[in-house]
């Protein structure tokens, strides 16, 4: 029954997956641009991100059409309407990883003032994070969002602890105040790239039984 | 009965047979007083046969039994002492098809409640029946004229002018507007928001999105059985029972 239907739920889902694929692959190009100062690479993720852009507006459209067209109900509108939610933060999460590609490329010529261990370490838990959360949104799995959405502690962890590192060399050497700040930054746009694929789980969750939670 | 204020109806256990057929099971649930309610399900779910079983409709089908309590104002309706005529005057029925009698358009208004005796200014009922169903523009300088004459909209409209000019509590409408085309539509759904201020009214329809649209509360039969029963909001935003799920969205059915 309404096969046209179901097939356009399906296609949504293979959209939102598609466009997690490719803002995922942004982040772990945005790390390995900023781990071996590669500004090609990171120029590159700056491009890709018009794609990641372009397939947030299309989900959209589609979303809204699926709604004006077939008015569904029950699960299915709460999954569209979290469709339409959730698809904001994948492209804020896109985002964040061309500010860590953009720090890459500035900071490309510079000699760091310290290992950067723990802010790779951010960028692929948001990898992940994202990745799950939308897995999550697509398939329906409350567990996988609870767990994913749990996963935000361990990277309000690691901000602490890059900042209280950047901190120390600051406070050191002044010199390391003017890098130190712009890695601060990063750090924070990372642990907001975390905050959003919360979000992302928050809508798997309310597709899934229509309640509002809050991690 | 103290028929002062408009009621509801509570049901109790309703069975419905025809012969050997167990059309309706064991159905309990009560309709609110000024409140639409929506009766939803596939076609031959028993929804159409409850709606005739309110006003004791049924009764005119020699095979069919209703067993339990269908109570108005604290009275069984099918209590032995009660006058199944005087029922469908308490719960006016509106049909699928328009039905205006050969007749002009001020007489269709005036006949029911011509032949229940109405004592007062028969002009002014008239009037006030029209104008409560959004007609009066359209037919105020042909009241005398053909009621066939109007189109279908307006005739299923003159037909709920008719059938509140008898003065009922409730209304029950089996697919009012299912002969109507989109604009006739939205003007008997809105005459429902108005109507609802005045009157309990149970609406048989087989459109999901105006049964989300006019009703407060729906109710999903399957094989006359009562699947669901609650808030459209809850029976369209998270339903309990996957079987509502998969109707409404129209999975099945």
């Amino acid at each position: 029954m309404r096969d046209h239907f179901t097939q356009e739920i399906g296609s949504i889902n293979q959209d939102m997956l598609k466009m997690s694929v490719i803002i995922e692959e942004n982040i772990r190009k945005a790390c390995k641009a900023l781990v071996t100062q590669d500004a090609k690479l990171a120029k590159e993720v700056m491009s890709d991100d018009e794609k990641v852009n372009e397939l947030e507006l299309s989900i959209t459209d589609r979303c809204v059409l699926f709604i004006a067209k077939e008015q569904p109900v029950a699960s299915d509108l709460r999954h569209i309407v979290a469709c339409l939610k959730a698809v904001s933060d994948m492209e804020r999460i896109g985002d964040y990883a061309v500010h860590a590609a953009r720090r890459a490329k500035d900071l490309a010529d510079e000699k760091y003032i310290k290992p950067l261990i723990d802010l790779p370490k951010m960028l692929t838990l948001g990898e992940e994070m994202c990745r799950d959360a939308v897995l999550a949104l697509v398939n329906g799995d409350t567990a996988l969002a609870r767990s994913t959405a749990a996963r935000d502690q361990e990277m309000d962890s690691l901000n602490k602890q890059v900042n209280r590192d950047l901190l120390a060399l600051m406070l050191d050497d002044k010199d390391n105040i003017k890098q130190g700040t712009r890695l601060q930054f990063l750090s924070r746009f990372l642990e907001r790239m975390g905050d959003h694929a919360v979000t992302i789980c928050s809508w798997a969750l309310y597709s899934i039984d229509g309640r509002h939670e809050e991690f | 009965m103290n028929l002062d204020n408009t009621a509801g109806l509570d049901l109790k256990n309703v069975n419905i047979h025809y012969g050997d057929f167990h059309a309706v099971h064991e159905l309990s649930m009560d309709f609110q007083s000024r409140e639409i309610t929506a009766l939803i399900g596939p076609s031959g779910c028993g929804k159409s046969t409850l709606l005739r079983s309110l006003n004791r409709m049924n009764d005119l089908i020699p095979s069919a039994k209703t067993t339990g309590e269908i109570v108005f104002h604290g009275k069984n309706v099918y209590d032995t002492d009660v006058d199944p005529v005087q029922v469908r005057r308490w719960i006016g029925m509106v049909f699928q098809k328009p039905n205006p009698f050969p007749k002009s358009i001020f007489e269709n208004v005036a006949w029911g409640a011509r032949i229940n005796g109405y004592k007062g200014d028969m002009e002014e009922l008239v009037v006030t029946s029209i104008q409560r169903v959004a007609l009066w523009d359209e037919v105020k300088d042909k009241l005398q004229k053909p009621a066939l004459a109007l189109s279908g909209g307006q005739q299923q409209r003159l037909c709920i002018a008719r059938t509140i000019a008898v003065q009922p509590q409730i209304i029950l409408m089996d697919e009012p507007t299912s002969a109507l085309d989109p604009i006739s539509t939205a003007k008997i759904e809105d005459l429902l928001d108005e109507l609802k201020k005045s009157y309990t009214i149970i609406i048989v329809t087989h459109n999901m999105q105006q049964a989300g649209r006019v009703s407060d509360k729906s109710a999903f039969m399957l094989t006359g059985v009562l699947e669901e029963f609650g808030t459209t909001n809850e029976i369209f935003f998270n339903p309990k029972n996957p079987k509502t799920e998969a109707y409404i969205s129209g999975r099945f059915g």
